[in-house]
């Protein structure tokens, strides 16, 4: 019986040119999820606003709801975006785990002053300073403006100084160049209580302030409700906290048609597998906890069960879910 | 000229926030100071300090402040649970280890205290250690060699707390003298009278910054009398007509019906809660099933020495319990539960 079902899922997922495994999620690289990833346009819009809002925003999402893939998609949009006085990074709480961040976010933040053009971005005064910070004292184009990932365009003097005290110096430093740091990071995935504790312990020693000096600029923390209950029993800074409602059966339908529509034909905005796959079937198997892959799965399982029949009958019987679905709308 | 409800929106990160928590601005906490400077000064054979206060209670910047008047430059970048680097590296008068606290669990904190105990005698004749109420368990002390002396913060009251938002508000607004920002009873929530104390920094300026950004946009003279707590629902999480509901509302209804200002309202053993609540369970079952998501809720603050034998290795949040300050806020002033 199994069997048929697959069967049958299969030639249907062929005759529609669909992928083989449709309905599956497979993960992607962060270069295929800048145009393979569904997320909400507002959302990553709002959130690029946020950025150059100081304080420490809180975005609270459920497991699984793709926070991981926004919090990348966030900080491309930041890199490439107009304010390029902006220094994001973004760090992970799982990837990162016995890494030394603060190292990171100096490497990082170093990299990208050196690799940006800033003749063009600060002013003749403000340009002028950070090439004297960066120990070029004359102007001789962007190469001098450019500084190697360890940081060799940059003194000894200032490297000594800035790059091995306290972070919080250090991104006084780049405060002083007339620059914005926004620590991104993504404690989404921490499901267990001393994994979450740890990693927020970490984020401590990183973006505590110290002194006169302040941490990022702006933090914007991507965390499950439970995470953020213990962060905030644990360190409570004044938090502003939003939440992620998780995706909709609709949008399940629309990032299941941006992982597997083929890039070079489709128009991004039609989304045929919405005239294709009726929504109860997402929506018998969805719920507001689970992660969307759950969701995927559960809808997997429903058309198996759906197509456990007689090929011809296949059609027929999705047309019964269509007419369910119309008296849901309706 | 009194501080404007404007002027305080606008200010709300620097008067309110950690960014700006700097010892410059900070209460002086001169006795802590000087106990500590003499127990440093004072050394003979190497010795552990311990400074174990509640998270947010600041410690960090008494530590920051005795380590300026020692004149060690590189103060703040101390050595943390999480990171040992460069902690017998100091030809200071002392060293410091921070954030022995719930944070890391149990077998790491043994851990951490195991190395600086191989480490001992290389390290200067003090050993600052700076943590939570774990720094109180015997069975983690029992790890380190030597000597240990303990330095007791003082707890946070109305007098201390308005002293500390004087120097930030003269620091940034340039305003002198009293401060009238706080109604007398709000500030009798804000920090409540608890045996043990709960009050802190930290939570208690968290809540300023949050109910700043519900005052009125106007240059009346500002006054937090509490009106703006309602608008804050800083309770997340418990699902409604649950025994933790249930539980909530009557610690909300407990606070309104016993808390007096002038006494201090004493700790609540779980056996207590438990007879409230109303339900057939085991002690350590009804604990981790409705009294922790209190505790992760922030209505409920454990103040029993975490990792204890008789808790349990792994319980961070012991009893007995007391009423947050959020709770005695959401008490008397509504805002909180659904």
């Amino acid at each position: 019986m199994q069997s048929r079902a697959s069967d049958n899922l299969r030639r249907w997922n062929a005759m529609l040119g669909l992928p083989d495994d449709f309905p599956r999620l497979e993960p992607l690289s962060w270069e295929e999820a800048g145009v393979r990833a569904y997320v909400r346009e507002d959302l990553l819009v709002g959130l690029a606003e946020t950025a150059n809002a100081p304080g420490v925003h809180c975005l609270l999402t459920g497991q699984g709801q793709g926070a991981t893939t926004l919090s990348h998609l966030l900080l491309a949009r930041l890199l490439a975006g107009r304010n390029r006085r902006l220094l994001p990074i973004l760090l992970s709480a799982t990837a990162d785990s016995t890494a030394d961040l603060a190292a990171i976010v100096r490497r990082t933040f170093v990299t990208t002053i050196g690799e940006r053009r800033w003749d063009d971005v600060l002013s003749p005064r403000e340009y002028y300073d950070l090439r004297e910070m960066l120990g070029s004292s004359h102007d001789s184009g962007d190469q001098d403006a450019r500084t190697a990932e360890s940081g060799a365009g940059i003194p000894a003097r200032v490297r000594a100084e800035t790059l091995s005290g306290p972070l919080p110096a250090f991104l006084a430093w780049i405060r002083r160049l007339g620059l914005s740091t926004v620590l991104l990071a993504d404690l989404s995935g921490l499901e267990d209580e001393d994994d979450a504790l740890r990693a927020i312990g970490r984020l401590k020693d990183l973006a505590a302030p110290l002194h006169e000096a302040q941490g990022f600029d702006t933090e914007i923390l991507f965390l499950a409700p439970t995470t953020y209950d213990l962060l905030d029993y644990v360190w409570p800074r004044g938090y502003q906290t939003s939440a992620f409602a998780p995706y909709t059966p609709e949008e399940v339908l629309s990032i299941l048609w941006q992982h597997h529509r083929r890039l070079d034909l489709e128009e991004p905005d039609h989304n045929p597998l919405r005239a294709i796959v009726p929504a109860s079937l997402v929506r018998a198997g969805w719920r507001a906890d689970l992660s969307i892959e759950a969701v995927v799965v559960a809808l997997r399982d429903r058309l198996l069960r759906l197509f456990d029949c007689d090929w011809r009958d296949v059609f027929a019987r999705l047309a019964g879910e269509e007419a369910r679905d119309a008296n849901h709308e309706s | 000229m009194p501080i404007t409800n404007l002027e305080v929106l606008e200010l709300r990160g620097a008067l309110f926030s950690e960014g700006y928590q700097v010892p410059a601005v900070f209460a002086n906490r001169t006795a802590e100071r000087e106990e500590l400077l003499a127990l440093i000064e004072g050394a003979g054979d190497r010795r552990a300090v311990i400074v174990a206060d509640s998270l947010g209670a600041g410690k960090s910047f008494l530590i920051q402040m005795v380590a300026g008047d020692l004149g060690h430059t590189s103060a703040g970048s101390w050595p943390t649970v999480r990171n040992l680097a460069n902690l017998a590296a100091t030809d200071a008068a002392f060293s410091v280890v921070e954030d022995f606290d719930i944070k890391m669990p149990y077998a790491d904190l043994t851990g951490v205290l195991d190395t600086i105990a191989r480490l001992w005698q290389n390290l200067p004749p003090t050993v600052l250690l700076v943590g939570d109420h774990t720094l109180r368990n015997p069975d983690l002390l029992r790890h380190l060699p030597g000597e240990i002396a303990t330095v007791r913060m003082k707890p946070l009251d109305t007098e201390f707390f308005l002293h500390a938002v004087g120097l930030r508000v003269e620091r940034f607004t340039g305003h002198k003298g009293e401060i009238e920002l706080f109604d007398p009873e709000f500030l009798a929530y804000l920090l409540p009278n608890t045996s043990p104390p709960v009050a802190t920094f930290r939570e208690t300026f968290s809540i300023l910054w949050r109910m700043a950004a519900h005052l009125p946009l106007n240059r009346a003279p500002c006054r937090f009398s509490g009106g703006e707590f309602a608008h804050l629902h800083p309770f997340s999480g418990i699902p409604p007509e649950s025994p933790a509901d249930r539980l909530a509302k009557w610690l909300l209804d407990y606070i309104r019906r016993v808390y007096k200002p002038g006494v201090p309202l004493a700790a609540l053993e779980t056996s207590m809660l438990l007879e409230a609540a109303g339900l057939d369970m085991a002690p350590e079952s009804f604990e981790a099933a409705v009294l922790k998501p209190l505790v992760s809720a922030r209505v409920l603050r454990s103040v029993g020495i975490p990792y204890s034998r008789s808790a349990g290795r792994n319980d961070r949040f012991p009893p007995p319990y007391l009423p947050s300050a959020l709770a005695f806020l959401s008490a008397r002033y509504g805002g909180g539960l659904a």
